[in-house]
């Protein structure tokens, strides 16, 4: 399970997902507090991003399963000027990057830190939610100095 | 087999790139087909065929530009979505004109800016449109539920994790800027021909995201161009010496080939970090009969500053993670061995997909490129992150 959502002084809202059918079941499982991907009915395997199919083996089956939030910062970066218009605009500067699960995927998502150590590559961090414009939860990763205040 | 028998025989442009130049796409695109035409005497009535990457409202729909050229064309291809397309429709036009499906190609594409000519146009969708599961982390990196809203917080990314992995810094990414703004200084069609950039003044830059200043983004602009693509053999009656397309790779796609302008095995995205292979794009030079030694000149799709340093690796020009070192020691300016993007590129003369490359390339091989000219240009190669290439060579 991934936690709460962080109190959006630490983490004000950004774009909302499109939850078009396709991906709604997965932020459907966001809202609740699961990061949950698709496996494979036909060969089991899990994938991401999602897709309407297995890209071993082309299955349309699947179900969601759990997927544990633990990870690592892959890449890390601040944005410091929204040059597309987006909300994001509001809340610069912010970190952002990609996060190595334990379980072996590698996903885009916001990095919250107050103290500067998810800067770097390796740095654990853990999924949480944020409550993105129009109060739709996506999923994001909190540094320890966060889940600590 | 492709026998290099296809060429690009004349090019043009839109009279000038800028950022709005209060003209529509499709009257850019007929400046450039008009000049296009001219440089190589050729009549309007000889095109019977027709390429374009952006289509429309970003550029020109092939149809609206054949109806109000006045052309009689029996082949067309029209690529949508994505300025990545220009090597791949030059193929096509090589490819039709070899198989006899048309004579005389015009290869056109115009771009154009919402903050210019694009406000009086609609918006066709957003940036979820083209890729309706992005939000979860699709191809294309701009994954807005993180913040990550454009292609360039994306190849952020990507130039944030070479450094961390091979310790390159941005003094190294500064040598990419300020060798294509030398370029475009002297360069009278590049935007930015009169913006001079210092090591200081690079420094001096606002950042944008993560490693980027501005000048490691490309220029976002309007412009069009014209190229005319037909066989050597026809090319010789007409007016200027044809540029030869002597080889040629297709854009690589795969979940390990890259997550925007990453090379594959550097792990950003969904594709696996490891080893990069040698000797991977070793085709298009066995196709061209050209070998990277005997290159002039390298062009490359300059998005951001971090995709030479791509680019570099991918073709075997260093080795993974020398690409910082090998700009240092080598030089990529005019005079050095291997000169890079001496038209200014996309990020110091316009961004025009890649086509201006292949319209200053043309002039490279002709001779006809003035202060920025390479000394004896015999082969030139085009080249991206994604691994498509055109190699072009003189005419003998």
């Amino acid at each position: 399970m991934i936690g709460p959502a962080v109190d959006p002084a630490v983490a004000p809202a950004g774009e909302a997902p499109i939850a078009h059918p396709d991906a709604a079941a997965f932020w459907a499982g966001i809202a609740d507090g699961a990061f949950r991907l698709q496996r494979c009915l036909r060969c089991d395997t899990v994938r991401f991003p999602l897709a309407p199919v297995c890209w071993n083996c082309l299955s349309p089956d699947y179900v969601l399963d759990d997927v544990d939030g633990s990870g690592t910062v892959a890449a890390s970066i601040v944005i410091e000027r929204v040059t597309s218009g987006s909300v994001w605009a509001a809340h610069v500067p912010y970190r952002t990057g990609l996060v190595t699960l334990d379980a072996g995927f590698r996903v885009p998502g916001r990095i919250l830190c107050r103290c500067g150590q998810a800067v770097t590559q390796g740095t654990p961090v853990r999924m949480c939610r944020v409550t993105a414009t129009g109060g739709q939860d996506v999923f994001a990763f909190a540094h320890q100095c966060i889940a600590r205040s | 087999m492709y026998q290099r028998e296809a060429c690009i025989a004349g090019v043009g442009t839109s009279d000038s790139f800028g950022f709005s130049l209060g003209k529509s796409p499709l009257a850019l695109q007929a400046e450039a087909l008009r000049a296009a035409l001219a440089d190589c005497g050729l009549p309007k009535s000889a095109i019977d065929g027709v390429a374009t990457s952006h289509g429309a409202p970003r550029g020109v729909d092939y149809e609206e530009f054949v109806l109000a050229a006045g052309l009689s064309i029996r082949w067309a291809s029209q690529m949508w979505s994505h300025g990545r397309w220009a090597a791949a429709t030059v193929t096509e036009a090589a490819l039709a004109v070899t198989a006899g499906l048309a004579d005389y190609v015009a290869v056109a594409d115009t771009t154009t800016t919402a903050r210019g000519y694009g406000r009086h146009l609609a918006r066709l969708g957003g940036g979820n449109a083209a890729e309706g599961l992005r939000d979860v982390g699709g191809g294309h990196g701009e994954w807005d539920v993180h913040g990550l809203d454009t292609p360039g917080a994306a190849t952020a990314l990507v130039a944030q994790a070479y450094m961390d992995t091979y310790g390159a810094t941005s003094d190294h990414l500064a040598d990419v800027a300020l060798a294509f703004r030398e370029h475009a200084n002297l360069n009278p069609m590049a935007i930015m021909r009169d913006k001079k950039m210092t090591r200081q003044s690079y420094f001096g830059e606002p950042v944008i995201a993560g490693p980027f200043r501005r000048a490691d983004y490309c220029l976002s602009n309007e412009g069009s161009v014209c190229l005319i693509v037909t066989t050597r053999e026809r090319a010789r009656d007409l007016a200027k010496e044809p540029a030869v397309i002597a080889g040629m790779a297709g854009i690589r796609a795969s979940r390990d080939d890259y997550v925007l302008f990453a090379r594959p095995g550097l792990g950003v995205g969904i594709q696996r970090q490891r080893p990069l292979e040698a000797g991977g794009e070793a085709a298009v030079y066995a196709m061209a009969g050209v070998a990277p030694g005997d290159l002039s000149g390298l062009y490359v799709y300059d998005s951001f500053g971090s995709n030479l340093w791509m680019v570099l690796e991918r073709f075997g020009f260093c080795g993974e993670g020398e690409a910082p070192h090998y700009i240092r020691d080598a030089g990529i300016g005019l005079g050095s061995a291997l000169p890079v993007n001496t038209n200014g590129g996309l990020m110091s003369e316009a961004h025009l997909s890649g086509y201006g490359h292949l319209v200053e390339m043309t002039r490279q091989l002709r001779g006809a490129a003035g202060q920025r000219q390479i000394d004896g240009a015999v082969a030139v190669q085009w080249a991206t992150p994604r691994g498509d290439s055109l190699i072009l060579t003189k005419e003998r």
